[in-house]
């Protein structure tokens, strides 16, 4: 008997891994929790990136490797995605899209991961107003870009309610509460426009509200993916055990 | 059959309505450090255009359940009838509000002009998001049960995306009274 579902838990683990990596290189190894306020002037955020490029270094060097794991991850998603839309006989629209939303959403951590780790890579020689620049650059991106990941999640969302289980893979909750957290990354438009404030890239509302969301709806996604492929492996294996 | 699913969306509405909770506590603190110039550039702002807005949305509102209220007697064609009138008195909204923001730039108030334009301009352009989100939602709604489905699960499925859509269009409106009490009205001679 053929497993259709084949390396899917490896793949849902992967996104787990990506997220706790995350916390720990991207957050707290690489300054972000929060990230310089975009306030400080040059020199004054020049000294910060000379005093902690070592941290900042290995904290963008590891999460550049890991993540790819966001792609792999949405990889799985596919799977359970594809298994909704094979059995509602629908046309694999929203499972393309989502993959596509994936695999941007790596670009998005990778190019500014790497202007991070250019930042942190020789600080004492450069001048601060460039570091400020390319640490910008890289906000930008990583605030900005935020339409890959929610048409991801948009595209995930309609297929997953689609689902006619009793119990459904995604519960309604989950499935909701992410699109509202992609929904509500419109607030990064105004990242770019100011400095200081619940707008700036440090802020409440930019950073701490939206950052907080979202790394809560990767939790839920991270889980309930897991349970879903062990959910159709098993409801594979029920339906060859009755043929 | 599965279980109903509808009142999921209650778990979205909850959370945009929190998080425009948030944004406006955040207004209100930052207003309270700068009292004087909240009110003066308040005063800046058409209240008659926002209250008129505010009337565009409620009267698109109810068309909207309306239609709930005749799709559950199984009127489809007559419900998707209320959407598109729903849609076309809701697009006069997306016009005022276009006239509004080019008075204000016309005149050179941007989001840069000072704390209080740039919370009128999120806010604003946040809710008018939802506003664009929630017309294709109703454009869709517009189309009726899906042909390509069963006519009892079409018939189920439509009215269950029906409620849901109607819901988050009430949403809509509910949100633009806050934001219209807040910016215009909060400050106003």
């Amino acid at each position: 008997m053929k497993n259709p579902y084949r390396y899917g838990r490896f793949l849902a683990w992967t996104g787990i891994v990506m997220l706790l990596g995350t916390i720990v290189f991207w957050g707290v190894l690489g300054q972000n929790i929060p990230p310089y306020s975009p306030a400080l002037n040059a020199d004054e955020f020049a000294a910060q990136i000379r005093q902690h490029q070592g941290e900042i270094r290995i904290g963008m060097i590891v999460q550049l490797a890991i993540s790819v794991m966001w792609y792999t991850w949405g990889v799985a998603i596919w799977m359970v995605m594809r298994a909704i839309e094979n059995e509602n006989g629908d046309n694999d629209v929203l499972s393309t899209l989502q993959i596509w939303g994936a695999g941007f959403t790596t670009i998005v951590f990778i190019v500014p991961c790497s202007a991070w780790l250019a930042v942190a890579y020789r600080p004492d020689v450069m001048e601060p107003q460039t570091l400020q620049m390319v640490y910008d650059f890289g906000w930008m991106m990583f605030d900005c870009a935020y339409a890959l990941t929610t048409m991801q999640i948009l595209a995930w969302g309609v297929c997953v309610l689609q689902d006619k289980r009793e119990t459904p893979l995604y519960p309604g909750w989950v499935v909701w509460f992410s699109m509202f957290v992609v929904v509500s990354f419109i607030l990064e438009t105004f990242m770019p426009l100011v400095y200081d404030g619940p707008f700036s890239r440090s802020g409440v509302v930019n950073y701490f509200f939206e950052f907080g969301i979202f790394f809560l709806m990767w939790v839920f996604i991270g889980i309930y993916t897991l349970k879903a492929i062990g959910r159709l492996q098993q409801e594979h294996l029920a339906a060859h055990a009755s043929n | 059959m599965r279980r109903e699913r509808a009142p999921a969306i209650w778990i979205f509405i909850a959370m945009d309505c929190t998080s425009f909770g948030v944004l406006f506590l955040v207004f209100m603190y930052e207003r309270m450090g700068q009292v004087a110039l909240f009110d003066e550039a308040s005063h800046l702002l058409n209240a008659p255009l926002g209250f008129f807005n505010a009337c565009v949305l409620i009267t698109s509102s109810w068309l909207v359940a309306w239609a709930n209220i005749v799709g559950r007697e199984g009127r489809f064609d007559e419900a998707r009838r209320l959407m598109l009138a729903g849609m076309a008195v809701a697009s006069i909204f997306l016009i005022v509000k276009v006239i509004e923001y080019y008075m204000k730039l016309s005149v050179g108030i941007t989001v840069k002009t000072n704390a209080f334009f740039l919370f009128y301009y999120a806010l604003t352009g946040v809710h008018l998001m939802h506003y664009l989100g929630g017309m294709v939602i109703l454009a869709i709604l517009a189309q009726g049960p899906s042909p390509y489905l069963p006519a009892a699960e079409a018939k189920a499925s439509y009215l269950r995306w029906l409620e849901g859509g109607s819901l988050y269009w009430h949403m809509v409106d509910l949100l633009w009274i806050f934001i219209f009490s807040i910016l215009y009205l909060i400050g106003a001679r």
